[in-house]
């Protein structure tokens, strides 16, 4: 590495700081989906990853089964930016469509509605303690009682 | 067609309701809790829209504006184990003539899920038929009052909806082509009050004479033998590119009264045959609805296209009198939909029927030309007012008279070659 040491203008640091800060977030934070999603589950859950295609199945109700045979539980937000940039981005589907979506299903029979709640430590709070359930948060909102999927 | 109301809930539906309830009753209280046994969930909607029509009355009285024009429905579903679910719905419709809001048992089934790959459906269930089939009677969930007529012809609907019987259903993963959703399905469709059912007063209009201004006769029964089918949905690797094609064949018998002045009629003019009974039967073979569709969606946009042939045979016991006949139909639409906003969504579509056989009489001259065909173009808005409540309004223009009953419009039988509609539905969800 040598003994030649690099001298730091001024205005650099802060940036380097912030740069590395957000490096340090991106390896620190296993599986944050782009935007700053996450997918959590109960800590009992086995899988250890999850793949895009396997996760648009699960949103519209077309997987039904974990590998361990547990059923999916799907837990959704009722709105929010969080709920929005999360649909969009798995389930391909605008919030509105989304909402249809699972009306098509109720009302064939074909389904039923998600669990559904106003925040995320609800949410969190119910996939914690139910067998199978899948949900989501913002990256920057504590994890308590689940741990996280990495979305491939 | 009004004839005497039937009791109001069906001994069946009540027998579903009663097993249904049970079976949550008993969850509940732990004799059959498992792990899987969950809460009930109730959703509904309630469903009012008007018609007005200039030229000719479709659907319902519509030339002087038509409040009769609507839809209600409750579901019932919960899990009772991990993989077995079980669920029921009652609806109840007006139109016109046809409805009378009676409730009728819309589904009722158990599914058992095996795998991704392999599920099981028995009971009552809807009807796999293009991609609106299994929800055309949901305002929610389309944007716009009335599906394209060509393909989702609401007076069809009995035909059309769900049947009793077994469904084999699952979704594969193909690598590189994208996810297949296929079903397979067999049973019989029992169609409540069958005389007073959208089949029957498609055979009134068919039997009704419009030189004689005579009924000739009327179904009193309709019986369907058997339906088999199959659907499959191709969501390809291309974002928002999803084909489907469904199709559905039955066998059916119905009965039927001849009326006694007709019988007079043929005696005047020394025409009634020796073998002459005013029992109708007609056994129709080969019906066929088949529906290929593509659709591709984007974020705000979405573009349809639906093709649709309708055909059977109809042998008469009364032939030549009342004679045999065959159809066959080609139907499509092409429809168009972007939202606006959150709260707005516009939609605009074309849609076509070609009826063959009365092509065939329209060049020989026995029908009116525009009764062999009916184009229709349709502009649609959508407003959502709250996530639960809606309004829509939408316009129509029509050229051809295919689908228009002369017994709806007995004071000009030749009907109007063009003609519009004005169409308006508030729906109210929970």
């Amino acid at each position: 590495m040598g003994n030649t040491k690099k001298r730091i203008t001024p205005g650099t640091g802060p940036k380097r700081c912030l740069r590395g800060f957000v490096l340090l977030l991106l390896l620190w934070a296993p599986g944050v989906a782009l935007g700053g999603e996450q997918v959590v589950v109960t800590n009992a859950n086995p899988t250890q990853k999850l793949s895009r295609h396997r996760l648009k199945k699960i949103l519209l109700g077309k997987a039904k089964k974990w590998s361990d045979g547990n059923k999916i539980v799907l837990a959704v937000l009722t709105r929010g930016p969080t709920h929005d940039a999360f649909i969009k981005k798995f389930a391909r589907k605008t919030p509105k469509q989304f909402t249809n979506y699972w009306r098509k299903m109720v009302f064939s029979g074909k389904g039923k509605m998600p669990k559904s709640f106003a925040n995320e430590k609800k949410l969190m709070a119910f996939v914690a303690i139910t067998p199978g359930a899948i949900g989501y948060i913002d990256s920057a909102t504590p994890k308590r009682g689940v741990k996280i999927l990495p979305v491939k | 067609m009004k004839q005497t109301p039937r009791p109001m809930v069906p001994t069946a539906a009540l027998l579903h309701l009663a097993l249904f309830l049970a079976t949550g009753l008993l969850s509940s209280l732990g004799g059959l809790r498992s792990a899987g046994a969950e809460e009930v969930a109730i959703h509904g909607f309630l469903s009012q829209g008007y018609l007005k029509t200039q030229g000719n009355n479709y659907l319902a009285r519509t030339k002087s504006g038509s409040f009769e024009y609507a839809e209600a429905a409750v579901n019932f579903s919960t899990s009772v184990a991990d993989d077995l679910s079980v669920g029921l719905q009652f609806f109840t419709r007006e139109l016109g003539n046809l409805g009378n809001l009676e409730i009728e048992l819309d589904w009722a089934f158990g599914d058992y899920s095996y795998r991704d790959y392999l599920s099981f459906r028995v009971g009552r269930i809807k009807m796999p038929y293009g991609l609106y089939g299994e929800i055309q009677d949901f305002d929610v969930v389309r944007s716009t009052v009335l599906l394209p007529q060509s393909v989702y012809y609401l007076a069809l609907r009995d035909m059309l909806v769900s049947f009793n019987g077994v469904s084999i259903y699952g979704s594969l993963d193909v690598e590189s082509l994208g996810t297949l959703d296929y079903q397979l399905f067999g049973g019989a469709v029992m169609v409540p009050n069958a005389g007073e059912s959208s089949i029957a007063y498609y055979f009134a209009n068919e039997g009704y004479s419009a030189e004689a201004d005579l009924q000739i006769f009327e179904l009193t029964d309709l019986k369907n033998k058997y339906l088999i089918g199959a659907a499959l949905k191709w969501e390809t690797s291309l974002e928002g590119l999803v084909f489907n094609g469904t199709v559905s064949q039955y066998q059916a018998k119905a009965v039927g009264l001849v009326n006694p002045d007709f019988t007079r009629m043929l005696e005047a003019l020394n025409r009634k045959p020796e073998n002459w009974t005013e029992h109708l039967k007609f056994t129709l073979s080969d019906i066929v609805f088949a529906v290929a569709s593509a659709q591709y969606n984007l974020e705000n946009f979405t573009g349809t296209f639906e093709f649709a042939r309708y055909t059977f045979l109809n042998h008469s016991n009364l032939a030549p009198v009342i004679p045999h006949t065959t159809l066959d139909q080609i139907r499509w639409y092409l429809q168009l939909e972007y939202r606006l906003s959150d709260y707005v969504q516009a939609a605009t579509y074309y849609s076509s029927i070609d009826d063959r056989n009365d092509a065939r009489k329209a060049r020989a001259g026995t029908i009116p030309a525009h009764s062999a065909y009916m184009k229709d173009w349709a502009i649609s808005i959508r407003f959502d007012i709250t996530d639960s409540w809606l309004v829509k309004l939408e316009a129509h223009y029509f050229d051809g008279t295919a689908q228009v009953y002369t017994i709806e419009n007995k004071n000009h039988p030749d009907l109007e070659r063009f003609w519009t509609l004005l169409g308006a539905k508030t729906t109210v969800t929970f």
